[in-house]
């Protein structure tokens, strides 16, 4: 993966199966970002073949974007809906009634001990807070694969043990997960697989 | 205190200040001057004399003044008139002097900025009326009111900043006193109420909180940042109002995704109550002058002023369309495509532009008016467009913010207004229009020509969304 001739990813290769999590590992500037960014079709290879749920990854196709959900940079949040609000409108726009999404929105919440935050907008919480949020918005749709991007910033060890548990419901649910991650905690508890990056590989190809 | 003002401050030095000061009055006399002479001549007409000098003139400035100073209590509750760099209220607000003493200079500065455009409005109706007949003492008189009307402005706009979380009913207070002297002579109103307020601005001043100053500082200076490099939408949204109230108020209910998304939209912007008011009040006002632009003076004027109104006030409906743009960049995380998401967002502007012309028309039909429905739509409709059509805008291309280096300096500035100013000249260019086609009884042009625009707005809304 280039951007002109600046190398952002070296040639990795890799299969995953449905249902197993992949943890990609590696310092800063590696290319981990970038990988999950070419999986979630936000980003065209430069090069290679890369193969999503059967298909080129491409967030455009309908397909894709049903199948594929990724919490790559903080999400857009609605600035005057309320967090249990704006996760039930998440629920209904995948075909859930609402009371169901409702249930659903105060389940989440819970699921990563924000329950209280349910009624606060999104410019009362602190990043932490933002952070456990993003995740809860990812989770409240349906998906085949899940992708997430160092999902444990700026938790604390405590709210990473219910992210990493509720991250392994979804795995058992059968959900194919890829993390990148820099917490050992993430990996230890998820992985099925991992990909190691290596900057020297991603220097090298300069 | 003026050490330390000085130090922080980019002082001019003597050849910059002659150079600022030749600018100044080369642009005074060779733009300001014509352009002031132009419109005075402009309005010296029988239609506007009589209106200035009706009976009712005096009574109705003294409510819009006070309905202004009402507005300027409710604008201070989110951007208050004290607004120094963020390190500055830092440092004033942690120190042990009196707030009336560190804050009293930026206040000031606020201040005089608010009289002045009050002056430049005065001089204008003022201007009016003396080219007519020569009244220099009626002149002065309407210089001196409007010198106190702006410094009771600035007062009322210090307020809301004081007091951000009673604004709300200090401004309802202000515009019900306004109303209750609305049969005073406003000279003498504002004579009143000016050296009182005056006498209240240190205590204000001490009562500003520092977490309430420090958060709108840094929420206007991130704003001017990302203005100045043509990132109008953030900037705006910096500045935008944030939801406080109607936490637990019922914004999401069953039913198709039009009803939900626009029940959701709209209990959103009620939750800024000071916003919708306004957006509400300003659109309906918009609505009511292009129901009676047909028959107007200065139609296209009137058509284009009210269709740039409704461009604005449209606006604080359209937070949603902001959102789905925000949506549309990033991998799914709502069940809907961006283009449908652009289009379920779109229903709560559409209701209010609806409900609003709706009330005008009738008002203006209970009036005893003939209020025309055909300019409202075909005004209204291509607004509503133009707003979705900026909403996909993007930022701005880096390729614009090179400097264009000239004789006369960097020009940069003007490509980047004019990638900015488009919407804004869309909507009035179709207001002015259509108002001047229906002047001219060419019915059939103004229909085409707004679904003319219209389709192509859509056209290029379309490309846009794609390109999220």
């Amino acid at each position: 993966m280039r951007i002109d001739d600046a190398p952002l990813l070296p040639p990795v290769t890799f299969d995953l199966e449905h249902g197993r999590t992949l943890a990609v590992t590696g310092p800063n500037g590696s290319g981990k970002t970038t990988l999950l960014r070419v999986l979630a079709g936000v980003q065209p290879p430069s090069g290679g073949d890369v193969s999503v749920l059967g298909a080129a990854p491409d967030e455009r196709s309908p397909t894709v974007r049903a199948g594929v959900a990724a919490l790559l940079d903080p999400p857009p949040l609605s600035r005057s809906l309320v967090l249990a609000e704006y996760l039930a409108l998440v629920g209904t726009s995948w075909g859930l009634e609402l009371d169901p999404a409702i249930d659903q929105a105060e389940d989440l919440l819970a699921e990563l001990g924000i329950a209280a935050l349910a009624h606060r907008f999104p410019h009362e919480l602190s990043s932490g807070q933002r952070q456990l949020y993003g995740l809860t918005l990812v989770l409240a749709r349906p998906c085949t694969l899940l992708i997430l991007d160092e999902p444990e910033q700026r938790l604390d060890p405590d709210r990473l043990e219910l992210v990493a548990r509720a991250l392994e419901r979804r795995k058992a649910a059968g959900t194919t997960l890829v993390l990148a991650s820099h917490s050992p905690t993430l990996v230890a508890h998820l992985a099925d697989e991992r990909l190691e990056l290596d900057e020297a590989s991603a220097l090298a190809e300069r | 205190m003026r050490r330390a003002w000085r130090l922080r401050s980019t002082r001019r030095d003597v050849a910059e200040t002659a150079y600022a000061v030749y600018v100044a009055g080369v642009m005074a006399l060779f733009v300001v001057a014509p352009g002031v002479a132009v419109v005075i001549e402009a309005l010296r007409n029988s239609a506007v004399l009589d209106a200035l000098r009706s009976p009712a003139a005096p009574t109705a400035v003294t409510l819009l003044v006070g309905l202004t100073w009402a507005g300027a209590t409710w604008v201070g509750a989110g951007f208050g008139p004290v607004t120094i760099d963020p390190p500055l209220v830092r440092l004033w607000a942690g120190t042990d002097l009196p707030r009336r003493v560190g804050l009293r200079r930026p206040f000031l500065q606020r201040a005089a900025g608010v009289v002045a455009a009050w002056l430049a409005a005065a001089a204008l109706v003022g201007g009016v009326l003396l080219a007519d007949d020569g009244d220099l003492r009626a002149f002065v008189l309407v210089l001196l009111a409007s010198v106190l009307a702006g410094t009771v402005t600035a007062v009322a706009w210090l307020l809301g900043q004081a007091a951000p979380r009673r604004a709300w009913w200090l401004g309802l207070t202000v515009a019900a006193l306004a109303v209750l002297a609305a049969s005073w002579p406003p000279a003498r109103w504002f004579a009143v109420v000016a050296p009182l307020v005056a006498l209240a601005v240190p205590l204000l001043l001490d009562a500003v909180r520092g977490p309430e100053l420090l958060a709108q500082s840094v929420r206007w200076h991130a704003a001017a940042t990302t203005a100045r490099y043509g990132d109008v939408q953030s900037a705006l949204g910096d500045l935008r109002a944030l939801p406080r109230r109607g936490r637990r108020w019922r914004a999401l209910v069953g039913g198709p995704d039009v009803v939900r998304f626009a029940v959701a939209d709209l209990v959103g912007t009620w939750r800024t109550t000071g916003r919708f008011v306004t957006g509400t009040g300003a659109l309906t006002v918009a609505a009511a002058a292009l129901a009676v632009v047909s028959g107007a003076p200065f139609g296209l004027l009137l058509g284009a002023g009210a269709a740039l109104l409704a461009y604005l006030a449209l606006g604080v409906f359209c937070d949603g369309l902001r959102h789905a743009a925000a949506i549309g960049a990033r991998p799914g995380l709502l069940g809907h495509g961006t283009w449908r998401l652009f289009a379920l967002h779109a229903v709560a502007p559409t209701v209010m532009a609806l409900a609003t012309a709706g009330l005008a028309i009738t008002v203006l039909a209970l009036a005893g008016t003939s209020p025309d429905p055909l300019p409202v739509a075909l005004t209204l409709v291509p607004v509503l467009a133009v707003r979705a059509w900026g909403a996909a805008k993007g930022q701005i291309p880096v390729d614009l913010l090179t400097p264009v280096p000239t004789p006369m300096g960097d020009l940069s500035g003007l490509v980047v207004v004019s990638w900015l100013a488009d919407a804004p000249l869309v909507a009035a260019g179709v207001g002015g229009g259509v108002a001047w086609l229906l002047a001219v009884g060419r019915t059939t042009d103004a229909v085409v020509v707004g679904a003319v625009v219209v389709g192509l707005l859509v056209l290029s809304l379309r490309t846009r969304v794609k390109r999220l």
